[in-house]
């Protein structure tokens, strides 16, 4: 019996990360959005493999237009006759790649930002977060929208214009962490060891800082799929015939009556892929802050 | 002044606040002989971690040392900059903390944590660093020390936590051990263990420790020489015997006589008033309004004279009964 029990104790993995993958398996709703994400990924991987870009994403076919799903097309077709299905899962290729891509663009410039002015704090500090306040007084789109309008619209431009805009809520999001290690005995004592300044930042503050963060940018991937469709469907991101999600549904939305499901397919993708972010964002918050821990 | 050990000589600190510079610690001076354990004891807010600070050199935002001198073996550390400090900071001075349970990185295993000071400050290689580590841990009293290396310090306890603080502190054999009131956060068997464990280490690696505690029992165990500090002035310094068989500053006599006693059942004594805000320092003795015996005279400067050999009380009426 006891060697029984102290064999399970030994089975159970230790330490924080284990802990967290521990409580976050606990978590059923966060589990199945995490199962649906990786979905989408696998298929935005392989979408290539799945559906054939050219001749079926993007070959126009106007005798197949607007059918209803069926077997054939699991999602129906579009009103220049193209495959629904292939285009979504190309079209998760651009939501996935915006939402990851801008997400860690900002967070390397906003951990580094964010580190420093609450590190060194000081004429620093308020030197970084005065420029920050200043960008954030902007409305996120009318300041994406404004560097879309400079640059034009496409591809570079819109992960540029995301992230500029997304800067500055990562800037403060790190920094209101930071400050909060920073104030921990463990820093000082690492000081006291005469642990360098560098070290300090990443071998002590980041670890301990990194759970909200994490849970941050889950959220963040989320707001960012949503404002990048934003942006498309007002024309000023990915042109058709380009597959976009949010240029699809702008499209869509003339036939909305008639042919709701085109419009339909595309805002689902847009809330689901959302929808599943915000979920397992949730769900690691949950799992990181050890107050909602049994 | 000796050579070995660490001497402060008229060390005083200034804050700036936003209410205007104050004076947490002035005019301080005190000695720490090679192998002596010196109690610093005094109210909160006294000056004590001020002190300790500036000789770690971590005195927090806008203080700084405005005037006096650190020796350690020496040498002038006062003048040090950052990177120097650094350099000596858990090499030859180290520092314990009141809290083993924040002092500690919730996330990095101990046995690292205590690795990095040696990585910080020796070029052992990598392979060796383990068995030093290993061998600090059995020498500050960590059972099944090969496991704890691997653990996270919340698998500690309070007690251990305070060990591992101890081997981070150790490891590279510092002259000097600053310990910030190391045991206020633990239970009093544990305080005993913790106490015995640094004489023991006082002993084998011949380190000075600089107690600050306001437990006067800490004191009585352990300590050579104590110095009382009051509103950040040393009142009275002398060896451990005679503080508690003769205090003479009225402020040790009154902290001596609101200990319990067992032997005695007359009501407790406290010292009236309380300690005055530091941008509000009296003139002439700090003590003076709190009093017992203040005259006239305590609206001026006491002298810090030697009433007995090795006894220094900072007091008019002391000085008075020795003439």
């Amino acid at each position: 019996m006891n060697r029984k029990k102290r064999k399970e104790i030994k089975s159970i993995p230790k330490g924080h990360f284990a802990d967290i993958c521990r409580n976050f398996a606990r978590n059923k709703t966060a589990m199945a959005a995490l199962a649906v994400l990786i979905l989408i990924l696998i298929t935005a991987l392989f979408a290539d493999v799945i559906v054939d870009y050219r001749t079926k994403v993007l070959a126009q076919d106007p005798r197949m237009r607007l059918l209803s799903p069926s077997a054939e097309h699991w999602f129906g077709t579009d009103n220049f006759g193209r495959d629904l299905f292939g285009r979504i899962i190309h079209g998760a290729r651009y939501s996935l790649f915006f939402g990851i891509a801008c997400t860690a663009i900002s967070l390397a410039v906003g951990c580094v930002l964010g580190a420093t002015a609450a590190y060194y704090g000081g004429i620093i500090d308020n030197i970084i977060m005065r420029i920050t306040d200043t960008v954030m007084c902007i409305p996120f789109l009318l300041l994406a929208l404004t560097i879309v309008a400079v640059g034009g619209p496409g591809l570079r431009t819109l992960t540029i214009a995301i992230t500029v805009a997304s800067v500055p809520g990562f800037t403060r999001m790190v920094r209101s962490v930071v400050l909060s290690v920073v104030s921990k005995d463990f820093i000082e004592a690492a000081k006291s060891c005469g642990t360098k300044d560098a070290a300090i930042i990443f071998g002590h503050i980041l670890p301990n800082a990194i759970g909200p963060v994490i849970v941050n940018c889950m959220m963040n991937i989320a707001g960012i799929i949503m404002s990048a469709a934003g942006l498309s469907y007002l024309g000023m991101g990915i042109q058709p015939p380009t597959p976009e999600w949010g240029s699809m549904l702008s499209e869509a939305m003339k036939y909305f009556r008639t042919y709701p499901h085109v419009a339909v397919c595309a805002g689902a993708a847009i809330m689901i892929t959302a929808l599943c972010f915000n979920l397992v964002g949730d769900g690691l918050a949950d799992a990181i802050d050890p107050k909602r821990r049994r | 002044m000796t050579e070995n050990g660490l001497v402060v000589d008229n060390l005083s600190v200034t804050l700036k606040t936003r209410d205007g510079d104050l004076m947490p610690v002035s005019c301080v001076s005190m000695e720490i002989p090679q192998g002596c354990i010196v109690g610093l004891v005094g109210e909160s807010g006294c000056g004590k971690s001020m002190t300790a600070r500036s000789v770690m050199g971590l005195l927090p935002y806008g203080g700084s040392i405005s005037g006096g001198h650190i020796f350690l073996d020496g040498t002038d550390i006062s003048a040090f900059t950052p990177k120097q400090m650094r350099s000596i900071n858990g090499s030859r001075i180290s520092m314990i903390f009141q809290e083993p349970m924040t002092s500690l990185n919730p996330v990095v295993r101990v046995g690292k944590q205590i690795e990095e000071v040696l990585l910080l400050h020796t070029d052992i290689p990598k392979e060796q660093r383990k068995e030093h580590v290993l061998e600090i841990m059995r020498e500050v009293g960590i059972p099944e020390a090969e496991r704890r290396y691997r653990a996270y310090p919340f698998e500690l306890s309070g007690g251990l936590r305070q060990r591992v603080m101890i081997a981070m502190a150790m490891i590279c054999k510092p002259e000097l051990l600053i310990a910030d009131e190391p045991t206020t956060a633990l239970d009093v068997t544990i305080e005993a263990q913790i106490l015995k464990l640094m004489e023991s280490l006082r002993r084998s690696f011949n380190t000075s420790v600089l107690l600050i505690t306001h437990n006067l029992g800490v004191v009585a165990r352990i300590c050579d020489t104590v110095n009382v500090m009051y509103m950040g002035q040393i009142v009275e310094s002398c060896v451990k015997t005679a503080l508690f068989e003769n205090p003479q500053h009225p402020y040790t006599q009154g902290l001596l006589a609101s200990l319990p006693r067992l032997d005695r059942s007359e009501r407790l004594t406290n010292i009236k008033g309380t300690v005055p805000p530091l941008n509000a320092v009296p003139e002439g003795c700090r003590f003076a309004d709190r009093c017992p015996l203040a005259t006239g005279l305590c609206r001026t400067d006491p002298p810090y004279q030697e009433t007995e050999p090795g006894h220094f009380v900072r007091c008019h009426h002391c000085s008075k009964k020795e003439a």
